[in-house]
């Protein structure tokens, strides 16, 4: 009976500490039931048992207890702070709990779920990881706990049975915040469910969780939008709110597009649809952290600036397979916006020892980004630029194979400058050059400022001694003739 | 423990001197440079063995008799402020270590730690000797002695301060019931004239705490007897009565005065404490809250079983962890916070005694 003890969350204990009626509570007890339910009283219990409880703590001298069950409790807004909205299902018998009940929690990165949850709601927490996993908006571990910590101090929730399924939308958009350093708006409430085959589902409860919602001066409330008409917005004015009804889209198995009002509330710019660019391109320059800030701009601009640039380059460059050969460096993603825009079928990825890491990397994210495009590693040795000249023909032969130079587009962009230099340098005669440029800000690239020039390598080429018009060869070994040897 | 009846050096402190002073590692003093840790601790023997010479009156032959050279004395000060260090610590760790060791060892750690205490005072004897003769003779090092000297008395303060402490006082005094203290005084020739100073722990406060303790034990096992169960320090609950943890009571911190916002705040009611009457017709409960003032009361509510104030057990005497108040007229009995902690500082059980039968009444929940 020692002041650590655990007091676990049941149907029994509930029985014990929330049943009842307003009418016959006494002070006395509803002293005792706020100190019971412990810092999550001022959560679930009604704000009739919290003002009695208050008044009797005020009797005994007790002013922190009395001061904290007047406070309004007020949602969290820290960075993987979330919210979801419970129905009282047995408000008759239970009748000391609001009807409907906000759960604050957080996701934290790199740890497992809080165990003192309930397990339904740890176990919903997981389904929503997964799911985000899958769609590449997070990377490695995170964790639902509750919000703050001390929230469930000396409480175990772990056995408290009811329903979550209508948590996966909040939940899902909070771990998405915290995914991207997006900021939680307490304003915003939701409830839906999900599922992978069917997207947004129904949820229950809708009116006694937009009344909770309305207590806590939301502005909107994203429900699915099948029961949208189930609840009028004149009952809602009813209600002295001003609570606006939203969405979730519920015709699409896309998580980005069912959620994409909801997204777009928050300021949040990964939904679908090029009309995000330029929130997009804020939202990314804001970003504190780099690895999240590389991974944004992986995930939510790359594409798009590559499909911009695809309908401005020339149709030639794209129309036929390539092949792209190329200098890994370590600046912003311009090999993979190369590639993206190029598509190539084959990427010859240069690089000298210093590099040997970052090319391992570039390679597996092509295989995994570009799909079609086989990327292959060469690696240079030498320092001056005719060692590098060698050193590129040589990849370059054996790369080409059959490939005559106009199927061959050299990426001058990225890459040390005597690097780039040989590159252009073993560049045959007609095979395409591209050098992919962006305006810069705190050494990110500014999205949708990027611009590619190309051009064929012609007669004014260092290398070209072949007469202008005559056709190249079409065996790798002919690319370079003798007379094409550079010299220092 | 023996009884010391009679002999003029009878716990043989000359031959102890003897011993000390043919330590080969003492040789380093009669060479120039460092001084070993061995020559440290082997100076620190002689200063022990001297002083406590000199405070029992012990006759020693012209050949002993002598003061400790300067850098003895200083050798021996410094090993004498690295073993104050230690015992301050043990000190502090008597309580914990009363509860931890094997039962019947209780009477050795708390002589232990006074030995030690004599021991620093006649080291600090012995040296305080030297460091006279070096102010009188005007030689060198006398500064050196006296600044060291400082540091020892302010050693020696803070390991009085500990051992005096409440907690630690009270176990101290479980010597009062062994010879050990009387062989002190004997050995120290208290009962001579000339005896004009007895250090605190002989000067009869350990024997009259423990005439307190006694008392008050005595007096609580009286009441309890016929009345309800028993309970003593450490005792384990009695069956058939459960009884609450003091836990909840002595984790009950007093409130910082300038504590800062913090955003991960604890309960402010951890716990709340409850008992039933053995006829189950009152209930009595404690809301243990996180902060409190120390000088302030805790009140222990008594309900009928509609939940409303028991004013028909207004009058009678209730007891908490045996100290004693009234229910008032409102069913409330008040009960302040620093003396419930310090009766639950030896007792791991919150007992709840109602009415003039001290009838013990059961914890619930």
């Amino acid at each position: 009976m020692g002041s650590d003890r655990i007091t676990k969350v049941n149907k029994d204990w509930l029985s014990r500490w929330a049943s009842g009626s307003l009418e016959s509570l006494k002070p006395f007890q509803a002293f005792d039931i706020a100190s019971e339910w412990k810092n999550l009283a001022l959560w679930w219990l009604r704000q009739e048992v919290l003002n009695q409880a208050a008044d009797y703590a005020d009797k005994l001298g007790f002013l922190e207890a009395s001061a904290r069950w007047r406070n309004e409790p007020q949602l969290p807004n820290n960075c993987g702070a979330c919210w979801i909205a419970l129905v009282n299902k047995e408000a008759e018998t239970w009748g000391l709990l609001r009807p409907a009940l906000p759960f604050p929690l957080q996701w934290k990165k790199d740890q497992q779920h809080d165990t003192r949850l309930p397990q339904g709601l740890q176990v919903l927490a997981t389904k929503v990881v997964q799911a985000l996993q899958d769609l590449e908006e997070i990377t490695g571990q995170w964790g639902l706990h509750p919000n703050p910590e001390s929230l469930l101090t000396d409480l175990d929730l772990s056995g408290l049975e009811t329903s979550w399924d209508s948590g996966w939308v909040p939940l899902a958009v909070g771990l998405l915040l915290a995914s991207w350093e997006g900021t939680p708006d307490t304003s915003l409430w939701s409830s839906g469910g999900w599922d992978s085959q069917n997207g947004v589902q129904n949820v229950n409860g809708l009116e006694l969780k937009l009344e909770l919602a309305i207590n806590f001066n939301a502005r909107a409330f994203f429900i699915p939008e099948n029961q949208l008409t189930q609840v009028p917005q004149e009952w809602v004015t009813s209600r002295g709110g001003s609570l606006r009804l939203l969405p979730l889209r519920q015709q699409t198995t896309d998580l980005l597009i069912a959620l994409g009002e909801y997204l777009k509330e928050l300021e949040l710019p990964i939904g679908r649809g090029s009309h995000l660019d330029e929130r997009r391109a804020k939202f990314f320059l804001n970003i504190q952290d780099e690895k999240t800030a590389m991974r944004f701009y992986r995930k939510h601009v790359l594409p798009n600036v590559s499909e911009r640039l695809r309908r401005q380059i020339l149709g030639e460059l794209i129309a036929e397979s390539k092949k792209l050969i190329t200098i890994v460096s370590q600046s912003y993603d311009l090999v993979l916006l190369a590639a993206l825009t190029l598509q190539p079928t084959e990427c010859l990825l240069l690089h000298d020892k210093d590099l040997e890491s970052n090319a391992i990397e570039l390679h597996d994210l092509l295989t995994q980004k570009v799909p079609g495009c086989r990327p292959v590693r060469g690696l240079l040795d030498g320092r001056s630029r005719p060692e590098l000249f060698q050193a590129i023909k040589q990849h370059v032969i054996q790369f080409a194979g059959s490939a005559s130079p106009e199927d061959l587009i050299f990426d001058v962009t990225a890459g040390k400058r005597i690097m780039n230099l040989a590159l252009y340098d073993a560049a045959p005669p007609s095979s395409y050059v591209v050098c992919f440029q962006a305006e810069y800000k705190n050494r990110r690239p500014v999205p949708f400022t990027e611009v590619v020039h190309v051009w064929r390598k012609d007669c004014e080429s260092m290398l070209d001694s072949v007469p202008a018009g005559r056709r190249p060869a079409v065996d790798g070994t002919d690319l370079y003739s003798d007379q094409q040897q550079y010299e220092a | 423990m023996a009884d010391v009846t009679s002999g003029r050096d009878p716990m043989a402190w000359q031959e102890a001197l003897e011993r000390a002073l043919e330590a080969p590692a003492l040789a380093d003093f009669d060479r120039a440079g460092q001084i070993s840790d061995d020559a440290k601790a082997a100076a620190y023997q002689v200063a022990v063995a001297l002083g406590y010479c000199r405070l029992c009156d012990v006759s020693l032959p012209s050949d002993l008799d002598g003061v400790l050279s300067a850098p003895e004395a200083i050798a021996a000060g410094e090993e004498l402020l690295r073993c104050l260090k230690a015992w301050q610590e043990e000190a502090r760790q008597l309580p914990k270590r009363w509860d931890t060791e094997p039962p019947g060892t209780e009477i050795d750690l708390c002589a232990e730690v006074l030995e030690a205490r004599m021991d620093a005072w006649a080291v600090y004897v012995a040296i305080s000797e030297t460091h006279e003769d070096l102010l009188i003779d005007k030689e060198p090092g006398s500064e050196e002695l006296e600044s060291l000297i400082g540091q020892i008395e302010g050693e020696l303060d803070e390991l009085d301060s500990i051992l005096t402490s409440p907690e630690i006082f009270a176990l101290l005094s479980t010597l009062a019931e062994t010879p050990i203290l009387n062989n002190w005084r004997r050995m120290l020739r208290t009962d001579d004239p000339d005896c004009l100073y007895l250090p605190w722990w002989l000067d009869g406060c350990l024997e009259e705490k423990d005439r307190q303790i006694t008392a008050e034990l005595g007096e609580f096992e009286q009441n309890l007897l016929g009345f309800g169960p028993r309970l003593r320090a450490g005792e384990l609950s009695q069956p058939g009565v459960p009884r609450h943890s003091a836990a909840p009571i002595l984790a009950i911190k007093t409130p910082a005065p300038l504590a800062a916002e913090g955003g991960e705040e604890e309960p402010p009611i951890p716990v709340v404490l409850r008992w039933s009457s053995p006829d189950g017709q009152w209930q009595a409960r404690l809301a243990c809250p996180r902060d409190w003032p120390d000088d302030s009361p805790l009140v222990v509510e008594f309900f009928d079983t509609r939940y409303d104030p028991a004013t028909a057990l207004a009058g009678q005497p209730v007891w908490l962890a045996g100290q004693e108040a009234n229910i008032d007229d409102q069913g409330r009995a008040h009960f302040p916070l620093e003396n419930l902690k310090a009766r639950l500082q030896a007792c791991d059980v919150l007992t709840l005694e109602v009415g003039q039968e001290r009838i013990e009444w059961a914890a619930t929940e």
